[in-house]
């Protein structure tokens, strides 16, 4: 599965510095699934920094499940 | 689509299976209990059936009535994976220091019930035995998969620290794999080939990584009563007091699983009839998908 491995310490690391600056550059990984799941939290930071990214995520599941 | 009128004749069929498997009626109760929770069989919009029938309804041409009883063996797969995993709760449940004494054998007795009940459900389906005989198949190994990853996880609790590749694993084989079932079994009764089956697994899998860690991430309080070793509080714990830290590195790897699952249905022919499943996943990633196909 594309997700794996997992560095604790590298992913805490790029979660800090987007979290920290999120309109700058995102940090290149080497891993383009990483650095798209960055670019999401970057969006997410910029757009709605009060809302955790993983609950807005959430709101949008349960919209689908309403809808259905 | 999945509508609420096809949910009530699982949730019917689910409940006459019960009734006619003379279990002793504490037992049948707490089967009833477990799957009464939220996203179970008779808990508001019921999470196996919903795959099953969305996987049905994207590759088989109709999906005929003698297919239901697989959505109800895969919901009490799920209810009884649950129960056994209340047990061991239990077996670690501490308050104020303190070992709580009463372990509920019901729940290690009503789970393993609901496990071999999804078997004998399967034994009785109308369809070509051949295909009776994959799912049987499937449902056999993901049961054993997820006992097995039960076991581990059973282990990690007995351990002060645990490993992110552990952690996974459990996630993997539990709730990835508890997730793939109704859609293997939704891609073996259609008469899908190999490489469909397997976008099924992967998709399931990758959904049911999703969730669990999400329900992972709002459970973390109740998770260190237990001694659970999950990735949330691994990350919570190396994030060192940074709680926003933390929940933005869960919700990175969440977004990494679902964009997995939609890895999967991408790769599907365009020719099936995919909505139901878009519809498990974010907004913006069939959104994607469609400019990329552009």
């Amino acid at each position: 599965m594309g997700v794996l491995p997992i560095d604790v310490e590298a992913l805490l690391a790029s979660v800090r510095e987007v979290l920290a600056r999120p309109q700058a550059p995102l940090p290149q990984t080497g891993d383009a699934s990483l650095d798209r799941a960055l670019a999401a939290l970057a969006v997410h930071q910029v757009q709605a920094p009060t809302l955790p990214y993983w609950m807005l995520k959430r709101t949008e599941l349960s919209g689908q499940r309403t809808r259905e | 689509m999945i509508t609420a009128e096809l949910v009530g004749q699982v949730q019917v069929l689910g409940r006459r299976a019960l009734e006619s498997s003379r279990l002793p009626a504490d037992l049948a109760q707490v089967c009833v209990t477990a799957l009464e929770r939220p996203g179970r069989l008779l808990g508001g919009t019921p999470i196996s059936t919903s795959l099953f029938f969305a996987w049905s309804e994207a590759l088989a041409p109709a999906v005929p009535s003698t297919w239901t009883p697989v959505a109800v063996a895969c919901e009490y797969v799920l209810a009884g994976c649950d129960l056994i995993d209340r047990h061991t709760d239990d077996l670690f449940s501490q308050q104020n220091g303190e070992w709580v004494r009463e372990v509920q054998q019901s729940s290690l007795a009503a789970g393993t019930s609901l496990l071999v009940q999804a078997e004998e459900l399967l034994g009785e389906i109308a369809v070509p035995q051949s295909r009776q005989v994959a799912v049987i198949r499937a449902l056999s190994q993901i049961i054993r998969r997820a006992l097995a990853a039960h076991d581990q996880d059973h282990l990690l609790r007995t351990q002060p620290t645990a490993r992110p590749e552990e952690l996974v694993a459990v996630l993997l084989h539990r709730s990835g794999e508890l997730v793939a079932l109704p859609c293997v079994c939704a891609a073996l009764l259609a008469g899908a080939n190999l490489r469909e089956v397997a976008l099924a697994r992967r998709f399931g899998r990758a959904l049911g990584c999703a969730c669990q860690l999400e329900d992972d991430l709002a459970d973390r309080e109740e998770d260190i009563h237990t001694r659970r070793k999950t990735l949330p509080l691994l990350l919570t714990q190396s994030a060192a007091g940074e709680a926003a830290v933390a929940t933005a590195a869960c919700a990175v790897l969440i977004h990494r699983f679902l964009e997995e699952a939609a890895d999967a249905l991408r790769r599907l022919d365009p020719l099936y009839n995919g909505d139901a499943l878009w519809a498990f996943l974010p907004n913006s990633m069939r959104a994607s998908s469609r400019s990329l196909q552009a």
